[in-house]
């Protein structure tokens, strides 16, 4: 046997190297592996508190009970969706294996009570468990929500409904839909899906407005005092580009009412380039387009490009909503409810407060303005062509008993088929429910296809509640 | 000097005892009862009594059973969070194996002389061991080394490094008078008659589907050739034949290829074969560097959160800190079996310190590096911490061995080379042992 101080020596550095590397792997994977394992789907710890907290509920403006937990017999909690399709994407799902979304995602802390914003509160939450989790309340009506979502079924498109002079959201519908009580059962046919059932439209469908953008040009030209009368011969050649009205009708000399109710697109152009880019850009970002809407969830910001020394096809072309223009159906909700509230604003809100199940009131939304679009005076004018424009095509969107002002749009597509829109509020005296409707690619104008679900709306929300 | 260190060093265990235990009590608080808190006080007081028994009585490194019970009051409070039942039942094996200690260390303290050439033996009782297991075994885990004995379930393989570890510092401490035995012909006892009997015994291991048990044989084997072997071609030859022998197992045995599939990719089977280690993945990235917190976390996810996957467990509640603290735990255990190596003049004894400390640092390595997943995970023990009897008693037997060498014995060696001893006479002459030193002062402080 041989007795070696240094191999013993060597021996000893040699783990020493070992017990180091081991240290500095444990180290290297808290920093760059960690963040990523806690987040994995299979990490249990993530539906530890769903398992052990009764999730929150969604509860409509009425008290009705949209989503909640309801406890098992072996002791879980199963996520019950009461009307699974009429709010997969808004309120969105709660899976294990998918994780979540939606409100459900948004509102995750609230509804299983875990107080993440601070490590005291943090601790708290993990040693004074709680059993239930808080109750969202929406601003939605149910009812508003199903008479929407029936009149859109088997069709794609969107329905907003805001009460304009809180910003309040009384309806947010998208179709198609999908089951959100079945999101693991039926994820690859919902992904594969081409009509996108997971695209909250509403909010993130971005589509060319049409001669519903007229009634915001509208508002740029009353803003700046343009000159408003015109000599409508039915078509116009600006910027080397030739506009028509539809089927090339000429409507003589009109001003801005005429111009609505026929919804002349050359009257629109040649306002648009002689109002100049600056100004329209100015008129369109009161409006928030280009600009981030704030709302629960994230909404996908409206485009048109307004660049000083832009061509006068494409400025001509935003003055009566084709070429580049791509808004979402809730700004156009916005600005049309903006309209009806004598220019002001509102920001949009759909939650209108999280209630603990003791009945402490954790938040509360309040009405906040927006913008101005324009002043009460230039509103009422507008408001009165709108109303014209209603009642001189004998639209759709009229209902009995109350007077609608609004506007079609028929927009056109590169797909050759039309989206049909129509944007209007009521009563026109005392504004109480703003609404937007674009169908998809409907293969019809907005007043045949798009108006008659706003005139269901206006019709429940006036008459029928 | 050293004793203020020594007692400051129990002061802290105590702290950290009475700190955790309030936490893991606090968890437990509905079911919070006598056995409970007597639970809390015989862990402090057994802690306590330990070392103090051990720096009264003995005259050799005091501070071995001290962050042995270091360990064992991190591991055993980590079993109690997750299943207070198992937890009692650890700190009962801890009584019956501390008392093993102080057996064992008085029988071989008692006449040392007479355990350093039993090599035949320590070779016959390892295959002893390991044959009851084959013959009487039951099933656990996938492999086979359980038996029960008087109604209590026994691992026999625990205890089977015991006398392999014996045996291989028998056969360096006496192999000069062997390399002169002739067995047949002209074959001689030599190194490499130690080795193909070594490999008799890792290769049954290995056939039982104990692959750790099977590696840690190896990695003693290894050390002992590497610190204590004449002929330098041997270890070379050994550390091949070990790269051969795990490709041929890869090849040949079913079980040693899944693991490896296991550690490559976990993710894709992870419901069945990869959930163990992607559990023990989560635990270790939940933990962070400074854990949930006891009874904070999920360490009850992780399946064997008390015994296999312990460190996960400590990791996940204590955080990486923690698991860094029991990592350098092992180091300055395995530091200090070296240094007793180092300054025992007995041959037998300084073999056996030094692969009863390469024993516990292979279990810990194997097992630390396996959980986080460095290399393919077999399941072992870890000394000291992980839930089980037959573990926590071998290790303290061992333990109380390693207490022996690390006095002063009777050199019994026939050949003490010194090749080296100017390059580390000072660094090892600076040893800590208070009383070796003999100063005067602190005889008087006792």
């Amino acid at each position: 046997m041989i007795r070696s101080r240094k191999r013993l020596a060597w021996l000893l550095f040699l783990l020493m190297i070992v017990f180091l590397g081991l240290i500095l792997y444990l180290s290297l994977f808290q920093l760059v592996s960690a963040g990523e394992l806690k987040e994995n789907a299979y990490n249990k710890r993530n539906w530890m508190d769903e398992t052990k907290v009764q999730r929150g509920r969604f509860i409509d403006m009425q008290g009705k009970v949209l989503v909640e937990s309801q406890p098992q017999s072996d002791g879980t909690n199963k996520r019950v969706a009461h009307f699974p399709y009429h709010y997969a994407q808004l309120i969105g799902y709660n899976s294990k294996v998918y994780g979540k979304s939606g409100l459900e995602a948004k509102y995750n802390s609230y509804l299983l009570n875990i107080q993440n914003d601070n490590l005291f509160g943090k601790l708290k939450g993990n040693v004074l468990k709680a059993d239930i989790g808080n109750d969202v309340h929406l601003t939605l009506n149910h009812r508003l929500q199903e008479v929407a979502h029936q009149a859109l079924k088997g069709k794609r498109g969107a329905v907003v409904a805001i009460e304009p002079a809180s910003g309040r959201v009384l309806a947010l519908v998208s179709q198609p839909s999908f089951n959100a009580n079945r999101i693991e059962e039926e994820w690859n046919s919902i992904v594969e899906n081409k009509n996108s059932p997971l695209l909250n439209r509403p909010i993130q469908g971005l589509y060319t407005p049409g001669s519903v953008m007229k009634v915001l040009t509208a508002t740029a030209l009353l803003e700046n005092n343009v000159n408003l009368d015109y000599e409508d011969k039915g078509s116009a050649v600006i910027g080397g580009y030739k506009v028509v009205n539809l089927n090339g009708k000429a409507y003589g000399s009109i001003g801005l009412q005429k111009a609505l109710v026929h919804s002349s697109n050359v009257y629109f152009a040649q306002k648009a380039v002689d109002l100049g880019a600056a100004a329209m850009k100015e008129s369109a970002e009161l409006f928030y387009i280009n600009k981030d809407i704030p709302f629960e969830l994230p909404v996908t910001k409206s485009r048109v490009s307004y660049q000083a020394g832009m061509g006068q096809t494409e400025l001509a072309a935003s003055g009566y909503g084709q070429g580049e223009s791509l808004l979402t159906p809730l700004n156009l909700g916005l600005a049309i409810a903006a309209v009806a509230n004598d220019g002001v604003m509102k920001q949009p809100f759909i939650v209108e407060k999280v209630m603990a199940p003791s009945g402490t009131v954790l938040e509360q939304a309040k009405p906040k303005t927006l913008s101005v679009v324009g002043s009460p005076a230039n509103m009422k004018i507008l408001q009165a062509a709108l109303l014209a424009t209603v009642k001189e095509n004998r639209s759709a969107a009229s209902i009995r008993g109350h007077q609608v002002a609004g506007k079609t749009g028929t927009a056109q597509t590169s797909s050759g088929r039309a989206h049909a829109w129509f944007i209007g509020y009521a009563p026109y005296e005392n504004p109480q429910i703003a609404v937007a409707v674009i169908v998809e690619e409907a293969g019809g104008s907005g007043g045949k296809i798009a108006a008659p679900i706003a005139g269901k709306m206006f019709n429940y929300w006036l008459n029928q509640r | 000097m050293k004793r203020f260190y020594l007692t400051g060093a129990i002061g802290l265990t105590v702290l950290f005892q009475i700190l955790s235990l309030t936490l893991v009590l606090l968890f437990h608080v509905k079911e919070l009862n006598i056995p409970l808190l007597m639970f809390a006080v015989l862990l402090i007081l057994f802690t306590f009594v330990s070392v103090r028994l051990v720096d009264r009585l003995m005259s050799g490194d005091s501070y071995l059973i001290l962050i042995v019970n270091m360990l064992f009051s991190i591991g055993v409070i980590m079993i109690y969070r997750i299943k207070p039942a198992l937890g009692e039942r650890q700190l009962l094996f801890y009584a019956i194996a501390v008392v093993s200690f102080f057996v064992v260390y008085i029988l071989i303290r008692q006449s040392p002389d007479f355990w350093k050439d039993k090599t035949l033996f320590y070779y016959l009782a390892t295959l002893f061991l390991f044959a009851i297991t084959l013959l009487f075994g039951l099933t656990h885990g996938g492999a086979r080394n359980w038996i029960e004995l008087f109604g209590v379930q026994i691992q026999p393989s625990e205890f089977a490094k015991i006398p392999f570890v014996f045996f291989i510092a028998a056969y360096y401490a006496n192999a000069e008078r062997y390399s002169r035995t002739v067995l047949f012909g002209r074959l001689r006892l030599g190194s490499a008659v130690l080795m193909a009997a070594t490999y008799v015994l890792i290769g049954l291991f290995f056939i039982q589907r104990e692959l750790g048990t099977a590696v840690v044989f190896l990695f003693v084997l290894l050390a002992a050739q590497f610190a204590f072997e004449k002929n330098r071609r041997l270890l070379y030859g050994n550390l091949a034949l070990a790269a051969v022998g795990l490709t041929a197992g890869y090849f040949l045995f079913d079980h040693v290829r899944t693991r490896f599939e296991i550690w490559i990719d976990p993710w894709s089977d992870i419901a069945d074969k990869g959930y163990q280690i992607t559990q023990s993945l989560f635990a270790l990235a939940e933990g962070g560097f400074f854990g949930s917190g006891i009874g904070l976390g999920s360490p009850g996810l992780i399946p064997l959160g008390h015994s296999d996957f312990i460190f996960a467990a400590i990791v996940e509640e204590m955080g990486a800190f923690m698991g860094v603290c029991v990592m350098l735990l092992f180091l300055i255990l395995f530091y200090r079996g070296v240094k007793i190596s180092m300054r025992q003049s007995s041959n037998f004894y300084s073999a056996l310190a030094l692969l009863v400390s390469v024993m516990f640092a292979a279990q810990g390595i194997i097992m630390f590096a396996g959980v986080m997943k460095l290399i393919p995970l077999t399941g072992i023990t870890i000394p000291f911490l992980t839930y089980g009897g037959s573990s926590l008693l071998s290790s303290f037997i061992l333990l109380g061995a390693l207490q022996v060498a690390s006095e002063d014995l009777r050199p019994d060696g026939e050949d003490l080379r010194t090749d080296d001893e100017d390059l580390w006479a000072n660094w090892a002459d600076e040893g800590d042992w208070a009383k070796r030193s003999g100063s005067g002062a602190e005889e008087v402080g006792r």
